[in-house]
């Protein structure tokens, strides 16, 4: 007798709330739901976020590993050019340059040959300083430098931007690899972890 | 099982009423009128839908042509004016027609139509786009992600907010009151949030772009559209079919699960199926794989709901009569 009055009670109720039992447990499994594909989603992007794909050129007989989903161009004046798409207002890249370097040909020509360009194709060139470093038994050059990026249409509202970058000369025989690293001012310091690591993957 | 009983008192499902005699159908109680007309069908629903859908191919045929006409480039102002039009008109016509043809055929809709394709449109605005795009940075991800990243991404994170916030706008708000009172009107509250929802959600994409070009970026609207139209369609169903009977707890989570996942994989499949092979060595872009790939999912998940949900009220009526007989 008892038990048929608790069934009726809790029917009453149901219809009165208009929901019963299933769709209570329904309507939280929906949000269980929900968050347990977005956590995971989030779990993905984290994961992903630090991924690394591979750039080989049998031609320049390079390879090297660089952060997932930047850009890659091969062009005339360098090997590759990777670049980060995310990047405002100046897209942060590294490139790489194979240089003819036979003979007497030193760094310091390569770099001097590579300061001359620079001061006529880009504005406000600066070369800030150029220092040997050692990194186990090798020893390479390094030059930083800035100049200002200004976008070439007179219509377009924003400051210039100024960049500053660095260079890593590596003699390799008969050539010069010419290794640089580009960024805004701003975001310079915080992508040089990244750099470093692109440059010990680097292979040539 | 199915059944029928005068024995006990309680409240119709749909209106609210205190009931003098008991009718219930699959564990839901019902006064004789709800009982008896809930599984109506909504005739003005299904031929507005099939005739905007038919004006959206009349659209697309006739972008392809201007694109030749004119070239498939548009500057300035008439960018933005393309891309608003491409994504808000549809969807005011398909509320505009079908009140009109309801009306035509005294067919009682629901007054919360509108304010719930307003609704879906501020949700769009206020929630699903900060949430996506400025706190998880899902374009962010996709630019830089690889194909089988993109398809998580799309499903796990774009799929299942978009899912969840059409479900949530229709069963946290109209879903227990009485202007929910056919099957049918959960594929018409389903759609009415998805042409809200896509209209913003598009409307700020072009806006986000500077407008979009004749026939690239019109098709990519629509595409989107088509996506969120799948998505409304089947937590429709799902809705309309719990509202009217007291489904397995599962069952409606197993409806958002299956709408997120076809949005998502709407959303990837429209952008990743432009990538076409040119040759044996080069790639190329063509905005139509992705368009009809997605139109013809629509087409196919319009045709399943509307034949499911006939032939589960033309069950119900069969057994109702047979139990009044």
């Amino acid at each position: 007798m008892t038990d048929i009055t608790w069934d009726w009670d809790e029917q009453l109720e149901d219809v009165q709330s208009g929901l019963t039992r299933n769709d209570r447990l329904s309507a939280i499994l929906v949000v269980l739901l929900t968050l347990a594909a977005v956590a995971l989603g989030i779990v993905l992007r984290q994961r992903a976020s630090g991924q690394e794909w591979t750039y080989i050129s049998r031609a320049a007989g390079i390879e090297a590993t660089y952060p997932a989903g930047w850009l890659i161009d091969e062009g005339e004046d360098y090997v590759v050019r990777m670049r980060d798409p995310k990047a405002r207002p100046f897209k942060t890249q590294y490139q790489i340059t194979t240089v003819p370097a036979g003979g007497e040909t030193s760094i310091r020509n390569v770099l001097d040959g590579l300061t001359i360009q620079r001061s006529t194709d880009l504005a406000a060139y600066r070369v800030l300083s150029v220092q040997d470093i050692t990194v186990g038994e090798m020893t390479f050059t390094r030059m930083n430098f800035s100049f200002v990026d200004a976008d070439p249409n007179p219509f377009i509202q924003r400051l210039p931007t100024v960049v500053l970058g660095t260079d890593i000369f590596i003699r390799d025989g008969d050539r010069v690899v010419v290794v640089t690293y580009m960024a805004d001012e701003d975001t310079f310091d915080e992508g040089y972890d990244s750099f470093e690591r692109f440059l010990n993957t680097l292979r040539y | 099982m199915p059944d029928m009983q005068n024995e006990i008192y309680g409240h119709c499902t749909v209106c609210g009423l205190r009931l003098s005699e008991r009718l219930t159908y699959r564990g839901r109680n019902y006064c004789r009128r709800h009982l008896e007309t809930f599984s109506d069908d909504v005739d003005p629903l299904w031929q507005t839908s099939l005739f905007i859908l038919g004006l959206l191919l009349a659209v697309i045929v006739a972008l392809a042509i201007a694109g030749q006409f004119f070239g498939a480039e548009v500057t300035g102002a008439p960018r933005i004016i393309l891309g608003v039009a491409i994504s808000v008109l549809p969807a005011l016509l398909w509320l505009f027609f079908l009140t009109r043809l309801a009306a035509l055929r005294e067919v009682e809709l629901s007054p919360l139509l509108p304010t719930m394709f307003v609704l879906a449109a501020l949700i769009a605005a206020a929630i699903a786009r900060p949430l996506l795009f400025e706190i998880i940075d899902l374009d962010g991800w996709l630019a830089q992600a690889t194909a089988s990243s993109r398809l998580s991404a799309n499903i796990l994170l774009g799929g299942s907010i978009h899912a969840f916030l059409l479900y949530a706008m229709v069963r946290y708000t109209v879903w227990q009151t009485p202007s929910f009172e056919h099957r049918a009107d959960g594929v018409l509250y389903g759609l009415v949030t998805s042409w809200g929802y896509a209209a913003t959600y598009n409307t700020l994409f072009v806006f986000d772009y500077g407008g979009v070009s004749l026939v690239n970026g019109s098709y990519r609207i629509l595409t989107q559209t088509f996506a969120f139209l799948v998505t409304g369609l089947v937590l429709g169903y799902f809705l309309g079919r719990n509202r009217f009977e007291d489904m397995p707890f599962y069952f409606m989570s197993a409806g958002v699960a299956l709408a997120g996942f076809l949005n998502g994989f709407l959303f990837y499949a429209g952008t990743e199926l432009n990538n076409i092979a040119v040759n044996l060595t080069s790639d190329g872009f063509s905005p139509w794989p992705g368009l009809l790939f997605n139109l013809a999912f629509l087409v196919l998940t319009f045709a399943a709901v509307y034949g499911l949900l006939r032939r589960h009220n033309k069950l119900t009526k069969l057994h109702l009569e047979s139990i009044s007989a």
